[in-house]
């Protein structure tokens, strides 16, 4: 009975990976640019169906169609704030929700026109496959192994560039004083926009562990914007390593809630989440 | 037109909106000079700084800088072409460390000037503070690292926005004696004070401004204090 337990905790822990790699573009997305992007999730099934087509209709392995997805991604995000979202960037609440509500829409009617309801998924032969067992009774699936793995490197990877490299002070000045970062001659719109490549690239990685591990459909985008909402403002925007705390919460609440009755799974997230943002609504890991 | 001057301003205007802030201002600077731009709070002294490197309304009239047109440039390229504004009041990014705030001005410079390790040269008591934070720097310290962001994009017309503004005058006389060392690297500068005996203490040239509108402009010792107190002020 207790190993059943552990089994579900592990499990939970593992699915916040999945969940974390959901947030993290988000969380750039708001702290840095201060963009509420509404289609966050829509990128990351956007980003799926890239992958649909290149391992489909190009036949591409996918590995290397996760390989060209990344700069396809960070492009599109890059492009994105220069061509559309930067009109809206700095101009209170309202429009930049607005405008990312409109792509939201956009994004998965132009996915139903071009590839129907269909649910797809990606198959990663022995990776969805094998199993390790950690204890007796205890196992691990390699795949969400691999994705919690993945989460903690491009958490680390991030943190580093932000708070490690001449490109993050520049993001940390923009994001903490945009006009002061114009008033010295930072150019805000293109380290905006830069900002949006690296999380057009996250969105890459998102897309992809995601289509291992689930299916999805064009309207699969607000689901994934929920979850990545909720690891946020769990985590607190102030360290990187708080979404990963608030993505493993997260996933652990589902995980245990599916165990006592599926159809709770999802509920308890969201009760978990709101639990939490009634006792301590500075987020979790935030000093208040 | 002389050809010799680094900053020639003609007929500027500087509008908020509806609200004209500034009127027909006639402005230069030489290379090597030190002009004192003085007058009493809301005159437009931070505005007409600030238009110079377009980040306040909108100008109109003309700013030659090296004789090239620059208004309506970005200020980006602004400062990459060789004016660079020490801010009213600052405006560090608190977070960054002191290093981070300096390494800002050098990339956004033309990196051919001053260097970080001339600055601290200049600037010992920062050398220290590298790593801090620049939000748990003293004022006066805030100020030498503005100072500093500003020095490193190697500029050639310096832009100084009430440097002394809330600092000890220890502090102030520190940051006043840099000016002389710098004019005399060919620098020209720009200081905008309300403590106009300080200002007219170091500058070569002075402009009043009154309402936005230049009353008065001449060589410090060319006025009588009654002069110059009225062109302040105004007529009262
Ligand atoms: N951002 C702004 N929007 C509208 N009016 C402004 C703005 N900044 C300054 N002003 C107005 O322009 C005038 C000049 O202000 P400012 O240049 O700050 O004067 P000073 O620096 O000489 O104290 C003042 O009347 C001020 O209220
Ligand atoms: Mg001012």
């Amino acid at each position: 009975m207790s190993e059943f337990y552990i089994n579900v905790v592990l499990q939970g822990v593992l699915l916040g990976g999945l969940y974390a790699l959901f947030a993290i573009g988000l969380a750039l997305s708001v702290g840095i640019v201060r963009l509420v992007n509404i289609a966050h999730g829509d990128l990351i099934i956007l980003a799926s169906y890239v992958l649909v087509v290149l391992t489909q209709s190009f036949g591409l392995p996918l590995w290397l169609s996760f390989l060209i997805l990344v700069p396809l991604m960070a492009g599109f995000g890059y492009v994105l704030q220069q061509g559309l979202l930067r009109h809206v960037t700095d101009k209170g609440m309202l429009p930049p929700l607005l405008v990312t509500f409109g792509l939201s829409v956009i994004i998965q009617n132009g996915l139903l026109e071009g590839f129907g309801a269909d649910t797809r998924s990606f198959s990663g032969g022995a990776l969805q496959t094998s199993t390790w067992q950690l204890a007796e009774g205890i196992y691990v699936g390699a795949l969400p192994a691999l994705t919690l793995l993945v989460a903690v490197v491009l958490i680390f990877a991030i943190d580093r560039l932000i708070y490690g490299s001449h490109f993050g002070a520049r993001l940390r000045a923009v994001s903490e004083a945009p006009a002061t970062a114009a008033l010295v001659g930072l150019r805000v719109n293109r380290v905006h926009a830069l900002a949006l490549a690296l999380v057009g690239a996250t969105t890459a990685v998102a897309a992809l562990f995601m289509g291992l591990r689930m299916n999805f459909d064009p309207l699969s985008g607000p689901g994934r914007l929920i979850i990545a909402f909720e690891v946020i403002v769990l985590g607190g925007l102030g360290n990187l390593w708080g979404i990963l705390a608030g993505a493993i919460l997260l996933g652990v609440a589902q995980s245990v809630a599916g165990a006592i009755d599926v159809r709770l799974q999802v509920l308890a997230g969201h009760l978990v989440f709101l639990l939490i943002i009634l006792l301590r609504p500075q987020g979790l890991f935030q000093r208040s | 037109m002389q050809n010799d001057e680094l900053l020639q301003v003609a007929g500027m205007s500087a509008f908020y909106g509806q609200f004209r802030a500034l009127t027909e201002i006639d402005f230069s600077v030489a290379p090597g000079e030190i002009v004192a731009v003085i007058g009493a709070n809301g005159a437009g002294k931070s505005t007409f700084l600030r238009s110079l490197i377009n980040h306040a309304g909108t100008a109109t009239g003309s700013v030659r800088f090296h004789g090239t047109e620059i208004l309506g440039k970005s200020t980006a390229e602004i400062i990459n072409r060789g004016i660079m504004l020490v801010p009213e009041g600052r405006r560090l990014f608190p977070s960054l460390t002191v290093d981070e705030n300096l390494r800002l001005g050098w990339e956004v410079g033309r990196r051919d000037g001053m260097t970080a390790d001339e600055y601290f040269s200049i600037f010992p008591a920062i050398a220290g503070l590298r790593k801090r934070p620049a939000g748990a720097l003293s004022g006066g310290q805030q100020q030498m690292v503005a100072f500093g962001r500003a020095l490193l994009a190697s500029p050639q017309l310096l832009l100084c926005d009430e440097i002394s503004l809330g600092l000890a005058p220890l502090v102030v006389d520190e940051l006043y004696a840099v000016l002389p060392k710098l004019r005399d690297r060919g620098l020209g500068i720009v200081i905008v004070e309300q403590d106009i005996r300080r200002a007219l203490k170091v500058a070569d040239r002075f402009y009043c401004l009154l309402e936005g509108r230049v009353s008065l402009t001449g060589r410090p010792g060319e006025y009588t204090r009654a002069d110059v107190s009225h062109a302040y002020f105004g007529s009262h």
